[in-house]
């Protein structure tokens, strides 16, 4: 249908707003567009109006992505977010959920290759920050919603959704220090350490816990089969009802 | 004269939950985004939506009617489900789209004034009709710009919608108002042209002018005097319609929001806000 080539052909000149109208004509089959509609997207193309509503889309939605950078923003040169986000992340991704895309930038700066590699030069705290960041953001939008309310925090059946980040940095005790308003600390200093962050009903809507590795891989484990969140913990994992994570149930 | 009752209410936010659970008394109508309430949030209001009985304008931002896409037809059920108990007054959408193909433009996009586009938005309005047993609105949007070499002028369009669907305008004024200044037309002439009788809603909002002198439909403002203007020549020749005000951002004191839905209603001859139809003061009318 002529009229899906020329709505695609417009959402791709809003997306991407630098983009010449040849380059978006050669995404289209041979005859899809009507005259008229090509036409239409030939003026559109050059009209400023355009561009305007384009670019600030890009920004608002590159804006929302950056702002659950808590801590790695500032380590992190807006040059080199501008060329990851608007050259690799943005036309990775044409559907955007405003919630998530901070969520996904992260994880996209976290796994992705050419992150990386863009990211070699940075100092080795730089990328525990951004895990640090991502399993903040990660864990509070995923906050219990009201009908779970009933299911007490502690038990693990609430949790299906969680995050676990092995750090080489202390992390936590510079988010401390950031908080406290603490200037001398200028980055987190080498540690290793394994957390766990879970969603939950009270602000800040999350809760980080320490964890060991045979805690992080029981639970990697779980995650991988979810109707095993319904059967009782083995009683070895009882370091974890110490730490406040699940509540002991007996077969 | 139930029908003829012009009723008064605030569109529901995150930020003004507080104050509309306490208040809800004071107003004869409100308006929900039926997908802030998804997966359980809110559910607190939308009972005592049900509780109170409060005429509801469903205001839908996801379904995208102009875009080729197929309809959602899972999320139409996931919204109908929500508003299970509720006195919905009308089901709306705006005339435009969201996205296509999966790609998304993060804001409300006009659609070509074309015959083909004509087609497609009907199908698409009679097909969402067929799911709803109250009556569906389309709301004409603040265009961001507009797609040249068009069949139609963007109002013979809606009436052609209206006319061919049956359905009915969520007339916003302040769109109205935003456009003609932007694009350069004579807003009454507008409102002259457009099927009046069709309108069962209408939106009040106030906005800012940005610095390329384009007046933007940001609902963080008061409602500007030319807006009033044109809401008083709609209301001198309409009845039975919801006003509500949208105000999203930069939220005033709510006297101030309040003080606006009362000079909506002392302009539309309505005795306050809060008269609802079928209550006994009406009665007494
Ligand atoms: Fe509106």
């Amino acid at each position: 249908m002529s009229i899906d080539a020329f709505q695609k052909s417009l959402a791709t000149l809003v997306r991407f707003p630098e983009l010449s109208f040849d380059s978006v004509l050669a995404g289209l089959e041979p005859g899809s567009l009507t005259d008229q509609e090509r036409y239409s997207l030939s003026l559109l193309s050059r009209d400023p109006l355009v561009r305007k509503f384009g670019n600030k889309m890009q920004f608002l939605r590159q804006r929302e992505a950056q702002s659950v950078m808590r801590l790695s923003l500032e380590h992190l040169p807006q040059e080199l977010l501008n060329i990851l986000y608007l050259e690799h992340f943005e036309p990775s991704r044409l559907s955007s959920d405003p919630l998530w895309v901070g969520v996904e930038f992260l994880n996209f700066l976290i796994n992705y290759p050419v992150c990386r590699d863009l990211l070699i030069d940075s100092p080795p705290y730089v990328i525990d920050l951004i895990k640090y960041d991502h399993a903040k953001a990660y864990a509070t939008r995923h906050v219990p919603v009201e009908s779970d309310s009933a299911l007490p925090e502690n038990s693990l059946l609430n949790y299906g959704k969680f995050v676990i980040v092995s750090l080489g940095s202390d992390v936590p005790t510079y988010d401390r220090a950031k908080w406290n308003g603490d200037v001398g600390v200028k980055h987190p200093l080498p540690k290793d350490l394994t957390m766990l962050f879970l969603p939950s009903h009270n602000s800040p809507f999350y809760r980080t816990f320490q964890i060991d590795e045979e805690v992080a891989s029981f639970l990697a484990t779980q995650r991988e089969n979810p109707s095993a969140w319904n059967r009782a913990l083995p009683s070895h994992y009882a370091g974890m009802v110490k730490i406040g994570l699940c509540k002991e149930t007996v077969d | 004269m139930t029908h003829s009752l012009n009723t008064f209410g605030l569109e529901w936010t995150p930020e003004l939950d507080e104050f509309l659970s306490k208040n809800l008394h004071t107003f004869s109508a409100v308006e929900i985004i039926p997908e802030n309430f998804l997966e359980g949030r809110f559910s607190n209001f939308l009972d005592l939506l049900r509780e109170t009985q409060i005429p509801v304008s469903v205001h839908g931002v996801s379904l995208s009617i102009g875009s080729a896409d197929t309809l959602k037809t899972a999320h139409l059920r996931e919204v109908l489900k929500l508003i299970q108990g509720l006195n919905v007054h009308s089901y709306s959408e705006h005339l435009s789209m969201t996205e296509i193909g999966g790609i998304q433009f993060d804001a409300l996009t006009p659609l070509a004034w074309t015959k083909s586009q004509l087609d497609l938005v009907c199908d698409r309005i009679s097909e969402i009709q067929g799911y709803l047993s109250t009556p569906f609105l389309i709301e004409n949007v603040a265009n961001r710009f507009v797609i040249p070499r068009a069949d139609f002028k963007e109002v013979d369009f809606i009436n052609s919608v209206i006319r061919r669907t049956g359905c009915g305008l969520l007339l916003d004024v302040t769109n109205v108002f935003t456009n003609s200044l932007n694009f350069k037309f004579n807003p009454e002439t507008w409102l002259d042209s457009v099927d009046l009788s069709a309108v069962r809603a209408i939106h009040l909002a106030g906005g800012f002018t940005d610095t390329d002198g384009f007046l933007m439909d940001s609902h963080d403002n008061r409602i500007s005097d030319e807006v009033w203007g044109l809401y008083s020549k709609v209301m001198a020749r309409s009845t039975g319609v919801m006003t509500i005000i949208e105000r999203t951002g930069n939220l005033p004191d709510y006297a101030e929001l309040i003080g606006e839905l009362d000079q909506a209603a002392v302009i539309s001859g309505a005795r306050n806000i809060q008269t609802r139809p079928g209550s006994p003061v009406e009665a007494n009318l």
